[in-house]
């Protein structure tokens, strides 16, 4: 028989819950709930999730979120209008009218209580929540691609605000791949050329454009933009949004370290607030269901192994494993300098830590163009010597050599095609 | 940085009904209002043009020599305002925004501001008459006459990277006060 103090010890370690396991539904709501009332835990997870806090996107953030009585937390909180674009509301506007935008706000007031809703709340987000007025691509939309319904995914028509009505862009304009009418959520827009968007903007309003930066536009090419904020033209390509649980970084550049939800939260509602010019900050509710939602977000199914897989599989694990280490083939920042890739993104004044992250493979077969410029345009090309001579001409910048990532062009032709055929089911 | 300022509500401050003494009941006792303003934010962009119709929709009317209204990224400063009780309004002006170094200090450039705009949190930012009831809690919002970019740039070697800070002399209650912004940067072209 217990005793009395055995069964009092028993029942006050019966009270203590058990610690959520990181990662698990449960530990990303506790998260989810310190997110949203807490704003030490706010303060706190940005600075812990700075990998450098010497670049512009950390120094701002430092001096600006999280301050609960100063700076970006005393914003009004703006909970849009807004709806996709679809046909009729185009026609309104070209025909020299605004299109309704009967929408109810994007969001009702309420807190979700389970994971399943605040993935469905943050897909609502991912689609529709404004990140800006987009004036290019409502000039060019007829050109990008539509869904089922013939609505043009992450293209919206909202209240901006001010009260106007405004055509602007989410997530999903980029985020998304269309294809005949199927949307696929994730997978980086790579026909999308936001370049020529603009540059057929200029053209065909009359709107002034300095020669400069008319070269610049020309040279992004589809798939990629330049987010470096300086003088130099060095675009980059829109990633994958695969996996995002896995990795330990976000963004190429490894600005952000991914310590948890918070991090990812916190990098969503800033970069919300900033693209809407700091006039107004996004519900957090929201930008925890688009954290949740993201990472809900289901990579492309993997493809059945051949022998040549396998064999590649095996050269995989010798020879690219150690760096693309994680579950979504992902893994640790890298030293720009060792991975020899062109280091603007890495070094820039922007976004800069002086290392790359490691790419994630999830869908690798579908993310040419490759490297994080998206310099080269198939595996072959990447794993091949001839791109590191100066007489190449198959990159998507131009004639010359493509340095960097050498790793698995030193392998035989079989080991090479074997690797391929690897990558070819991740 | 905080403005904290305490105001008395009598005559000379503005307070409601302070010019109907004849056929009002005696004025209250004089009450302390206390006024608290911060900056929100601020963007560092251009200068625009009004809109063309239609709000910012693509209406392929773009003067010459400006930056086209729509896709021009308006240089702005956003304000918290809070007033505690006490009853009628107080008055509040900018007298004057100014640009600075944000590690010297030194003045840059003055930015004219413009339309007055108060948030609403069902019409977002409408017109503002510049005046703050109390108690309130407005968030308010300011146009800018944009830095002069080619002058900042003939300044700095490291111009992409530099921050600024936004200085704001206000008066508010016939009290002049300044408000100072944290760093903040040249808008980038793409947001991501």
């Amino acid at each position: 028989m217990r005793s009395p103090l055995a069964i009092l010890l028993l029942a006050a370690l019966g009270a203590c819950s058990t610690p959520a396991e990181p990662w698990s539904d449960a530990w990303m709501l506790e998260e989810g709930e310190r997110y949203l009332a807490d704003p030490v835990a706010r303060r706190a997870g940005l600075l812990e999730s700075m990998e450098s806090r010497d670049n512009i996107y950390a120094r701002e953030r430092i001096a600006n979120y999280g301050l609960e009585s100063s700076g970006w937390d005393t914003l009004p909180v703006w909970n849009p209008r807004s709806e996709t674009l679809t046909g009729d509301m185009l026609d309104a506007v070209e025909g020299g009218r605004s299109p309704s935008v009967d929408a109810a706000p994007l969001w009702d007031g309420e807190t979700p209580v389970t994971m399943a809703a605040w993935v469905a709340l943050g897909r609502e987000v991912f689609f529709r929540y404004p990140l800006r007025a987009d004036p290019y691509v409502a000039h060019s939309v007829r050109e990008l691609a539509r869904d089922e319904s013939g609505a043009w995914p992450g293209v919206l028509a909202f209240r901006d605000v001010d009260g106007d009505t405004a055509i602007g862009i989410s997530c999903a304009l980029c985020h998304t791949s269309v294809e005949a009418g199927v949307v696929s959520i994730g997978a980086a827009r790579r026909e999308f050329d936001y370049g020529a968007v603009r540059l057929a903007y200029h053209d065909e309003t009359g709107a002034p454009l300095s020669e400069e930066m008319r070269a610049r536009l020309s040279s992004w090419g589809p798939g990629r933009a330049d987010i470096t904020a300086d003088e130099t033209t060095d675009p980059v390509a829109i990633p994958d949004l695969f996996g995002l649980r896995e990795q330990s970084s976000l963004t190429q550049a490894g600005t952000i370290r991914h310590t948890g939800p918070i991090a990812l939260a916190i990098r969503q509602e800033t970069q919300y607030l900033h693209a809407n010019h700091q006039r107004s900050r996004p519900p957090r509710e929201l930008m925890f269901a688009l954290s949740m939602f993201l990472y809900a977000i289901e990579p492309p199914p993997p493809q059945g192994m051949d022998e040549a897989a396998e064999r590649g599989a095996v050269t995989f694990g010798r020879l690219c494993a150690s760096c693309h280490s994680n579950a979504a083939f992902g893994g640790p920042l890298i030293e720009a300098r060792a991975v020899g890739t062109d280091p603007a993104l890495a070094n820039g004044a922007a976004r800069g830590t002086g290392v790359y992250r490691t790419a994630p493979l999830l869908g690798v077969r579908d993310a040419a163009p490759y490297l994080h410029d998206g310099t080269l345009p198939n595996l072959e090309a990447l794993l091949g010597r001839a791109r590191l001579r100066e007489d190449y001409t198959g990159g998507t910048r131009g004639p010359g050599a493509i340095e960097g990532h050498e790793y698995g062009t030193f392998l035989s032709a079989s080991e090479r095609e074997a690797l391929i055929a690897f990558l070819r089911t991740l | 940085m905080r403005l904290a300022l305490t105001l008395s509500t009598g005559c000379a401050l503005l307070a409601t009904g302070c010019f109907m003494e004849h056929s009002m009941p005696p004025d209250p006792p004089i009450t302390a209002i206390e006024v608290d303003a911060v900056i929100s934010g601020a963007t560092l962009g251009d200068d625009c043009p009004e809109s063309g119709v239609d709000g910012d929709i693509d209406s392929g009317a773009c003067p010459a020599d400006a930056p086209c209204p729509s896709f021009c990224q308006q240089s702005n400063v956003q304000l918290a305002i809070t007033t505690s009780e006490g009853g009628g309004v107080v008055t509040w002006q900018v007298m004057r925004v100014t640009l600075h170094d944000s590690e010297t200090g030194e003045e840059l450039q003055e930015l004219a501001p413009r339309d007055p705009r108060v948030w609403s949190e069902s019409d977002g930012y409408g017109e503002w008459d510049e005046l703050l009831p109390a108690p309130s809690e407005l968030s308010t919002s300011y146009d800018l006459q944009a830095p002069d970019w080619n002058d900042l740039q003939s300044r700095s070697s490291d111009f992409w990277s530099r921050s600024y800070q936004i200085q704001m002399l206000v008066e508010v209650g016939g009290v002049e006060r300044t408000l100072v912004s944290s760093a903040v940067y040249r808008v980038s072209d793409i947001d991501t």
